[in-house]
């Protein structure tokens, strides 16, 4: 009996593991939900009275806004019950006893329809597979995984605030606010570089020591340093924020910096009038150190035989 | 009262009458303050690169392996030593006003050590301190980045130090979990030191040389292990 009950725990897991859908973002955002892009499913359904799916079977997979825990059964639900609608069949799943798939790509809009959720916030959607013996969804279900939810967020994240670009050498440090709550944490520097200070936003024209439009990513808010720019050169930067769906945030308002020259600690030494010249020591100094350098090797390997 | 007495003297006996493992040398790592006396050639004027631009003392880390020469009457050992300093500060623009951008003062530390440890009191008297003296010849490996992370400029510079520390034997506190770390690891002792180091890094006295010398003295703080 002790043993019975060891073997169920030890088992248990593997079993659990048996039937599981993961996604490749839990997430729908505004783009997504509008009918671009993709989401990326792998399962695992373990087979129930058979050892291996028969040719001709097939994989269907359903999506659905209802949670399949609180259905009757705790099962997937079959075409229209409830609001279960099919989203696409894989036709020739692997023929195991375990139908593991891995990267199958459906449109992320297919999953909106069937689930018939709106594109608004905290829509959820589930997504079930079910194997079948025969093609189609015309035979015995003989395994089925369910995963989820996927989460519709399409509400942008809040604009940016305060942002501040302070000159650095060849760079701009680049701060700001996020007024979201909790903040974002992901976020978009642009910047392009322009000819007039007081440029009208659509119509700046570029400055020619600069024609690259640079972008960073970042986590931050505060001193992201956007190098690789030109000194002397005027630049127009903003901000924008990504949420955990990557719906991204109006842009900024629009602020302007310069990278300037800067003096480092071995120019201002240099600009002191300062005697070193860099470089080894030659001469005695020199010497000295191949000493210390020749007596680090040394100690090293009496160090390595003893060792 | 006699009891405290008899306990303390047992353990004092217990920690010098054990059979030790074969003694070769010792391991040490220590961090202490350091302020390079950069600033110092540009004596009777205004300017301060240095302190204007990274500030004041940092901390450096050293480690180091010594051989030991001799053991009978203290140890005499010869070692090397090595570590790692780095001072950060905010660059200026041309008309002096300070920048965002971020430069670094970084410097390696290499020594070739000769230390003289007076652990005859520790290993025979029964009191667990080993005054120590030492002198060295330096080598600072040393470069200066800019907000960019480039190199402005990287030299080396040569110099000498003496120092002079007292170790504290652990061993003391707990004879027990020393005997068996030596038969575990070969670590016959273990000892907590604080050490007082001059240093003079300035190419022995070269025209065309910064002054990495400590300005004060260092002080530094670590952990001896004689193995």
């Amino acid at each position: 009996m002790r043993r019975a009950w060891l073997l169920a725990l030890v088992a248990a897991p593997a079993l659990a593991a048996a039937q599981t859908i993961t996604f490749d973002n839990t997430f729908i955002n505004s783009t997504e939900c509008a009918g671009t892009g993709d989401i990326t499913l792998n399962w695992n359904v373990a087979l129930k009275g058979i050892t291996a799916l028969p040719t001709g079977a097939s994989v269907q997979v359903y999506a659905t806004n209802q949670d399949p825990a609180i259905t009757a059964g705790n099962d997937c639900p079959v075409e229209g019950t409830p609001s279960g609608r099919h989203v696409g069949t894989v036709g020739s799943p692997i023929s195991t006893s375990t139908v593991s798939v891995t990267g199958q790509v459906f449109a992320t809009k297919e999953f909106v329809t069937a689930a018939q959720v709106t594109c608004s916030d905290n829509q959820q959607i589930w997504v079930c597979v079910q194997a079948f013996d025969a093609a189609g969804a015309t035979g015995n279900k003989v395994g089925s995984a369910v995963g989820g939810p996927l989460k519709v967020k399409v509400s942008k994240p809040l604009t940016q605030t305060g942002v501040s670009a302070a000159g650095g050498d060849r760079s701009l440090h680049v701060s700001w606010t996020d007024p979201n709550s909790p903040p974002t944490s992901k976020y978009q520097i642009v910047a392009a570089s322009i000819l007039d200070p007081t440029f009208v936003s659509s119509m700046f024209v570029q400055d020619p020591r600069d024609m690259v439009v640079h972008r960073m990513n970042v986590t931050s808010t505060s001193d992201n340093r956007l190098g690789d720019l030109v000194n002397d050169v005027v630049y127009a930067l903003v901000a924008y924020a990504f949420d955990e769906a990557d719906n991204v945030s109006d842009p900024s308002m629009i602020v302007t910096g310069t990278p300037s020259e800067v003096n480092d600690f071995w120019d201002a030494y240099s600009a002191a009038g300062g005697r070193e010249q860099g470089g080894c020591s030659s001469g005695p100094a020199g010497a000295l150190g191949l000493l210390v350098a020749a007596a680090s090797l040394i100690a090293a390997r009496s160090f390595g035989r003893r060792k | 009262m006699i009891r405290s007495f008899a306990a303390l003297a047992a353990a004092l006996l217990a920690t010098t009458a054990r059979a030790e493992s074969p003694r070769w040398g010792s391991f040490e790592f220590q961090a202490g303050t350091y302020l390079p006396d950069i600033d110092s050639e540009f004596a009777g004027t205004t300017v301060r690169p240095f302190a204007d631009i990274l500030g004041g003392s940092g901390w450096m880390f050293r480690a180091g392996v010594s051989r030991a020469l001799f053991t009978s009457a203290g140890s005499l050992e010869v070692g090397v030593q090595s570590g790692y300093f780095q001072k950060t500060g905010k660059g200026r623009f041309l008309n002096g006003a300070e920048s965002p951008d971020e430069t670094k003062l970084k410097i390696i530390p290499m020594s070739l050590t000769l230390t003289y440890r007076f652990d005859v009191l520790a290993e025979r008297l029964h009191v667990p301190l080993a005054p120590y003296a030492r002198v060295g010849l330096e080598r600072f490996a040393w470069w200066v980045t800019d907000g960019n992370g480039d190199t402005s400029m990287k030299g080396a510079t040569n110099g000498w130090s003496a120092a002079a520390g007292l170790a504290l034997l652990l061993d003391f506190f707990d004879p027990g979990l020393a005997r068996e770390m030596d038969a575990d690891s070969g670590v016959n002792h273990t000892y907590l030191f604080a050490e007082a180091r001059k240093t003079t890094i300035d190419d022995f006295g070269s025209s065309s040389s910064w002054n990495l010398s400590e300005k004060n003295i260092a002080w530094s703080g670590g952990l001896l292990f004689i193995f």
